[in-house]
């Protein structure tokens, strides 16, 4: 973790504690990068605004030396070009300070998996309990019964079930499933959610779409 | 406003000036040539007058002969032409053949048309003018003098004609300058509007041109003053807004996130409903931040560089898409009529951002049952946006006031909301120069987008 703050820093070491894992926190860009390029990291959490070097030289830096570590940016910065220009420096995923700790393990865990499923997460079936899903030929199945879905519950239900078993939260559905980059206050995720879970979850199988509480929605 | 040469200051003062110089010049030629004309009137009469004293004290028949010798004698080009005429007008002698109309025989000086025939062997004069006088003798007989005054005519037209030339010359060389210089100032002008249009639409940091001392400098200069302390504001403004924002979601973030994780079921059944209420409290207070921010964001115009070729029938089904199974919940039916228009320059996410923000409102203040339409339609200038839904609508006196912030219409008050969502739709309307309207959509509200229409106000 490569992050100035103090207050920020212990959010997000407290914030990953869940997660079994070991937070190394760097303070300066000058050290952030000399750690960042080590092959063992699993993750970099890198502010966007550092004294010294910042926060997007030191993504295109590690990006250029062929580290493809993967890295989350966190910013204060929070509108849509900023966001843009993170991802497109290289950074993998951005989340915008003030952030809840579920969003920000969210989002730690959606990488970190994404980074040891890498080939699992382009697979074109997946099978989730008794649900199995073609993306080839968009054929859905509970246990025999198949499925019909719209476009829409189709792609939710794709971003679901590539990150099996995670928490997803509305923001970062809203990002991977529909591109909507803010927050658009209604319950769009909900209905939708509701309405897959009517098609999914029929009576007699075991609910696989589950709600966490203030965080988002998990499949499995 | 048209720009043109005609309405720039220097072009008007040059032309002013021309037109008082034309007019000076006028009034100089016209008394000029009234000066030279009653001087030489005054010269001739004075040289005939010597010439009538010096023949009429000759006899008659001394008089004729005179005369005879005079033109045939006198091989000199002449100016005085001789005639002697009975008292009936009847030619007797000389060169002057018949009596001249104008003159009567009373020794006043006349201007008389040259249409006599000559006898002198030398060719004739070209017509000119001349001067005559004539007198009546003792015998009764007439005797006339014409003095050619035409030497003076052309060298007073020569004169006269340099004079005009003159004129004319300095006349087109202001009229020449003053163009020149008022297309430059033009030029600049046109340069100063342009980029005032940039700085209108958001590019704070640029600035006027500033050139060689003079009054538009003058005015750049405190224009680009004024600019740097209208963004030194906006920045401290935005800065303090930003840190506001910033340092009370903080401690909110954590307010929300530590109410959820109280467990629902270790909180007894009477206290479950303050925990709800303050969590939804604390989202609502958060969303309103977000949003405050994300105005301030669009409308420092900052995001211009997004635009790019958008399909507003597409953009408009996808959002159809989106929100029927949020419409089907209340039972609302979510028609979309969606004509192919071509493709406009937009902000893809801006526009779907806005048009989210509407449909929205169009589902919430829509009760069970009722309906809204989305259609896309080509428009005179573009494609137009017409969304109708089945709510209350808002009252002809308020559909402005709803572009403000945190404004809510008093029908609205009920409904949950931040207020804020109208403003976002204006700021990213703004930013494309297109038009938004609120109508009257008997019944509910109709809110027309017109894409493009481009009818700039710096035009």
């Amino acid at each position: 973790m490569i992050e100035d703050d103090p207050l920020i820093g212990k959010d997000i070491q407290d914030s990953l504690k869940d997660v079994q894992s070991e937070v190394e926190w760097v303070t300066s860009g000058m050290t952030g990068i000399a750690r960042a390029v080590d092959p063992e990291l699993d993750l970099i959490v890198l502010d966007r605004v550092l004294p010294g070097i910042d926060g997007l030289t030191i993504v295109r830096t590690l990006r250029s030396a062929n580290v493809s570590t993967p890295v989350l940016m966190v910013s204060a910065l929070s509108n849509v070009d900023e966001r843009v220009r993170g991802l497109l420096a290289g950074g993998d995923d951005y989340v915008a300070k003030p952030f809840s700790s579920d969003e920000l393990r969210a989002r730690v865990i959606a990488l970190l998996r994404r980074k040891s499923h890498l080939q699992e997460a382009r697979a074109t079936m997946l099978e989730v309990d008794d649900l199995t899903i073609d993306f080839v030929s968009r054929v859905v199945k509970r246990g025999a019964e198949e499925i019909e879905l719209t476009p829409i519950a189709f792609r939710l239900l794709e971003c679901l079930a590539r990150n099996t078993g995670q928490i997803l939260t509305r923001a970062m559905i809203y990002e991977t499933v529909w591109n909507i980059h803010f927050d658009p206050g209604t319950n769009l995720v909900e209905v939708h959610i509701g309405q897959l879970r009517k098609k999914i979850d029929i009576p007699g199988y075991r609910p696989l779409i589950r709600t966490v509480r203030g965080s988002g929605y998990v499949l499995g | 406003m048209k720009m043109s040469l005609w309405h720039t200051t220097i072009f008007r003062l040059l032309l002013t000036y021309a037109l008082v110089s034309s007019l000076t010049i006028s009034a100089l030629v016209y008394l000029n040539y009234w000066q030279s004309t009653s001087y030489t009137a005054t010269q001739a009469d004075h040289n005939i007058d010597w010439q009538m004293a010096y023949f009429s004290s000759m006899t008659p028949s001394q008089l004729k002969q005179a005369i005879d010798n005079r033109v045939k004698l006198d091989t000199h080009p002449r100016v005085n032409f001789y005639g002697l005429f009975s008292r009936d007008h009847r030619w007797i002698a000389g060169e002057v053949r018949t009596f001249p109309d104008s003159v009567t025989p009373d020794g006043e000086g006349k201007w008389s048309p040259s249409n006599w025939a000559r006898q002198t062997p030398a060719e004739p004069l070209a017509a000119s003018n001349m001067r005559a006088k004539a007198i009546t003798l003792r015998d009764g007989e007439v005797f006339v003098i014409e003095r050619d005054v035409g030497e003076f005519d052309r060298l007073r037209e020569y004169m006269l004609g340099c004079l005009v030339w003159s004129a004319a010359i300095a006349l087109a060389g202001s009229i020449g300058v003053g163009a020149l210089f008022s297309a430059r100032q033009l030029r600049r002008l046109k340069d100063i509007r342009r980029i005032s249009q940039r700085i209108a639409r958001g590019e704070f940091g640029t600035r006027l041109p500033v050139g060689s001392a003079d009054e538009i400098t003058w005015l750049s200069r405190i224009v680009n003053h004024m600019l740097d302390e209208v963004s030194r504001l906006m920045l401290e403004i935005k800065d303090s807004c930003d840190g506001i924002a910033h340092d009370l979601r903080t401690p909110l973030i954590h307010m929300r996130s530590l109410l959820a994780r109280i467990p629902i079921e270790a909180v007894d059944a009477p206290h479950r409903g303050l925990l709800q209420g303050a969590s939804e409290h604390a989202e609502a207070v958060l969303r309103r931040f977000t949003a405050m921010l994300r105005i301030s964001e669009i409308e420092s115009g900052s995001r211009r560089s997004g635009f790019g070729d958008v399909e507003m029938h597409a953009l408009a089904r996808e959002i159809g898409e989106l929100y029927e199974p949020v419409a089907a919940q209340k039972d609302i039916e979510l028609r979309l009529d969606l004509d192919p228009v071509r493709s406009v320059r937009a902000d893809r996410p801006l526009m779907f951002e806005a048009l989210v923000n509407l449909i929205d409102n169009a589902i919430k203040f829509t009760p069970h049952g009722g309906k809204v339409v989305l259609s896309v339609v080509a428009g005179a200038h573009g494609p137009r946006i017409l969304l109708k839904d089945g709510g209350p609508g808002i009252p002809e006196s308020d559909r402005e006031a709803v572009f403000r912030r945190f404004y809510r219409a008093e029908a609205a008050r009920a409904t949950p909301g931040s207020g804020l969502g109208l403003s976002i739709v204006h700021a990213v309307m703004h930013l494309h120069e297109y038009r938004l309207a609120l109508h009257d959509g008997a019944p509910g509200l109709l809110v027309t987008i017109d894409c493009w229409p481009h009818t700039s106000v710096w035009e």
